[in-house]
């Protein structure tokens, strides 16, 4: 009895033991958690559902998610509908009643920054659209500076005896970012109009941030994977009008950006989308150095 | 340096003066002529002084103003651009509350070689398992509403309309709220749910991955499980996960009947654990145990003079799922492996001969997505019986156990649209009993969260 017993009483434990730290957070998407280690510094615990090679709209409320979710203190997720096919499911499941929407646990990062490509018309006849629109919204930097602050002032919230650090953290990220944020303004003329085609509508936020010019989407509606007949219409359209690239994210189908790139010899990117550890970008600054500096060619 | 070198002129033309010893009256003309010169070189000095401090006045206003007019360039482009990355208003209209809806529609065309009427030896098969009518045929539209109740409970209700014999029935599927807040990782669950006994119970068929349950789900539940009940779930507090629950249901639904003991005819309890295996697999595994209490179940409900069983009836249940997707990416590619074993013991009476009853049955299935809109799964049915003293009845079993092999291909134009093509090869009272399935699957509205 004692050999079945024993592991069981010290996993639990170990699960007690992490009470120590002053939060745990709970990031849906890996932005989000590099976004959250910025801003909390040491003091907390920082999990993130997703890694970079996985759609955000595609995973499973699995049993490991549910177990961390159970004890953490603070979701952060991207919202605006990018994970209802799971999160909603979890929360329930969580029995965690502290990050149920519209509790303070509840973070939505979206929900502090205009939203872009928000339909007019909702029919799932148009693809599987967000109605409150696009949810990529981390692609801007600008969007990253407000979302820090409003994220600042929920951990504040949750964690009121921390106030001073996360203010202090708070105020050397945004310090960092605006300098980062210059030194991005001064390469990015040159990107300004630039015609591309992307996969699916994940780079919006970078395309009016640079103020690129996307010609054309791989997905014809988003969700439904491209038909041939689409595939030689666009092949059409990009032989009479040339972008300079197709863009795609890494958890994205590559073969038809392949098969567009062999056909026309318009160079392929795979952008790095967002952050992970031993990724080509490992948090947000680098995320934004690693994607203009792909998008410039710089060697 | 100017007015040194004045100065030194001038001293050079006194001293000149004196040397040459002028008269009194040369130098008192020289004297005046000397201080008329030097008041109005005063005069100028103080008047550039002022010009160059007026010059100084009017470049540092310039600077100030230039200053301000910058702070306030960019505090405008500030406010721009703060306007610009304003969150979206949120619209408001009086559908907003409504609860998430969506609608389910299942249509299928089968064929089949055996003319007689389905049965599997050994098994009283409850009046809505079964395979799926021959020609074609609507399956189960369903309906489903959910949504938070307030900041403490989730309701959620689903009906089905179907078709039987020319009328349409609707039957209320489901029919629950859920607690939200209670502390502890605790879940409670009250009203009429599918039980948490057994992996595929607790998903709706619509979402299988194929057009028919299991031979097994068949027999041992009549396809699903549901009954009125109240349900608790603790979520164990540990890194790894570990789920226990239990359910105390009405015992009005096959495998129970009559809702004995006041209404409290069925219990159950259950435990789930589960995990990740890198970042490319992650599987679950459950164990469960069903007790009901069946009152006058009809053994054969297609005949009316069927023998009648009551007694008690034990299941209990091995489940796990295995699912594969490189690099946890389903979208393209991904396996799902999964199998369930049930095992019941019946005691009772037949009418009113003593009867007891010994069986089991398994299903293993593969489902393999290998294009991101194409599918197939492979899935292996094995069910057996030994019963004592049923000669003459329903539950009459051979030596033999009853097996299915079933194939499937789907294709889904997107997660909304489904259309696959099944094949069975099967036997239905120990005969060949081969046949096919096309089926669309179709969900409109609010996206269903997808469980594991």
């Amino acid at each position: 009895m004692n050999r079945i017993v024993l592991p069981f009483i010290t996993v639990l434990v170990i699960a007690y033991s992490n009470n120590a730290l002053a939060l745990r957070i709970f990031a849906c998407e890996p932005e989000w958690a590099s976004l959250s280690q910025e801003l909390v510094g040491e003091l907390n615990q920082i999990q993130s559902a997703l890694t970079v090679l996985q759609d955000p709209h595609r995973l499973q409320a699995k049993p490991s998610l549910i177990a961390t979710i159970r004890g953490v203190d603070l979701l952060v997720c991207s919202g605006a509908n990018l994970e209802i096919g799971w999160l909603p499911l979890l929360l329930r499941r969580s029995g965690n009643r502290q990050i149920q929407v519209g509790q303070q646990g509840y973070f939505e990062a979206s929900s502090f920054v205009r939203r872009l490509e928000v339909p007019q018309k909702l029919d799932r006849a148009l693809g599987d659209l967000h109605p409150q629109g696009n949810p990529h919204v981390h692609l801007d930097p600008r969007n990253i500076r407000i979302i820090a602050k409003a994220l600042t002032q929920r951990l504040i919230a949750l964690d009121p005896d921390n106030a001073q650090e996360y203010q202090r953290l708070q105020e050397d990220f945004q310090r960092r970012w605006q300098v980062a944020m210059t030194g991005w303004k001064q390469q990015v003329k040159p990107l300004r109009g630039q015609k591309i085609v992307t996969h699916h509508s994940s780079f919006s936020y970078l395309i009016n941030w640079l103020k690129m010019d996307r010609i054309a989407t791989i997905e014809t509606k988003p969700g439904i994977p491209p038909s041939s007949a689409h595939l030689s219409s666009l092949l059409k359209a990009v032989t009479i009008n040339p972008p300079k690239y197709l863009l795609r994210t890494p958890y994205a189908n590559a073969k038809p950006s392949r098969w567009l790139s062999e056909k026309t010899g318009i160079k392929m990117i795979v952008l790095p989308y967002s952050t992970g550890e031993d990724y080509i970008a490992e948090n947000l600054f680098e995320l934004f150095d690693v994607t203009l500096s792909l998008l410039l060619e710089e060697k | 340096m100017k007015f040194l070198s004045l100065g030194a002129v001038l001293l050079g033309t006194v001293s000149f003066c004196f040397a040459a010893s002028p008269s009194s009256s040369e130098i008192d003309e020289l004297r005046n002529a000397l201080s008329v010169l030097k008041s109005s070189y005063d005069q100028r000095i103080s008047d550039l002084e002022r010009r160059l401090e007026l010059a100084e006045g009017q470049v540092k206003q310039a600077e100030y103003q230039n200053e301000f007019i910058t702070e306030q360039v960019s505090e405008a482009l500030a406010l721009a651009e703060e306007v610009a990355l304003a969150p979206n208003p949120v619209i408001q209209s009086a559908n907003t509350f409504n609860p998430a809806m969506g609608l389910i529609l299942v249509g299928t065309a089968a064929s089949q070689t055996s003319n007689q009427d389905y049965q599997v030896p050994g098994f009283s098969l409850p009046e809505e398992a079964g395979p799926v009518d021959e020609g074609f045929a609507l399956a189960e539209s369903e309906l489903n509403f959910n949504a938070n109740v307030d900041d403490k409970f989730f309701a959620n209700l689903t009906f089905a309309l179907a078709s039987d014999g020319g009328e349409t029935e609707v039957e209320l599927e489901e029919a629950y709220i859920q607690s939200l807040a209670i502390p502890g990782g605790i879940n409670i669950t009250v009203g009429r749910f599918f039980s948490g006994v057994g992996y595929l119970n607790g998903f709706h068929t619509h979402t299988d991955n194929f057009a028919d349950r299991p031979l097994s789900y068949e027999v041992f539940l009549g396809g699903q499980y549901k009954d009125d009940a109240i349900q608790v779930r603790w979520l164990l507090p540990t890194p790894h996960f570990f789920e226990i629950g239990g359910e105390i249901l009405r015992g009005d639904t096959f495998p129970a009947a009559g809702a004995d003991r006041d209404g409290k005819g069925a219990w159950s309890l259950f435990a789930e654990t589960g995990g990740d295996i890198g970042f490319s697999s992650s599987w679950k595994a459950g164990i469960g145990i069903l007790r009901a209490k069946a009152i006058e179940r009809a053994v054969d409900p297609s005949n009316e003079d069927s023998a009648l069983f009551t007694g008690e009836s034990d299941l209990y249940n091995l489940n796990f799922v295995w699912k594969w997707a490189p690099n946890g990416n389903p979208t393209f590619a991904n396996f799902k492996l999964q199998g369930e074993y049930f095992w019941r013991e019946e005691d009772g009476q037949l009418d009113t001969e003593s009867y007891s009853g010994d069986q089991s049955g398994w299903f293993l299935q593969g489902f393999w997505q290998f294009k991101p809109q194409w599918r197939v799964g492979y899935r292996y049915d094995q069910v057996r019986a030994d019963n004592k003293n049923v000669t003459g009845t329903a539950l009459e079993a051979s030596n033999d156990s009853t097996n299915r092999n079933s194939l499937i291909v789907e294709w889904a134009n997107s997660e909304f649209s489904r259309i696959r093509l099944q094949l069975n090869a099967g036997q239905s009272r120990l005969e060949n009993d081969n046949r096919w399935v096309l089926q669309y699957i179709h969900s409109i509205g609010a996206h269903g969260a997808h469980p594991f």
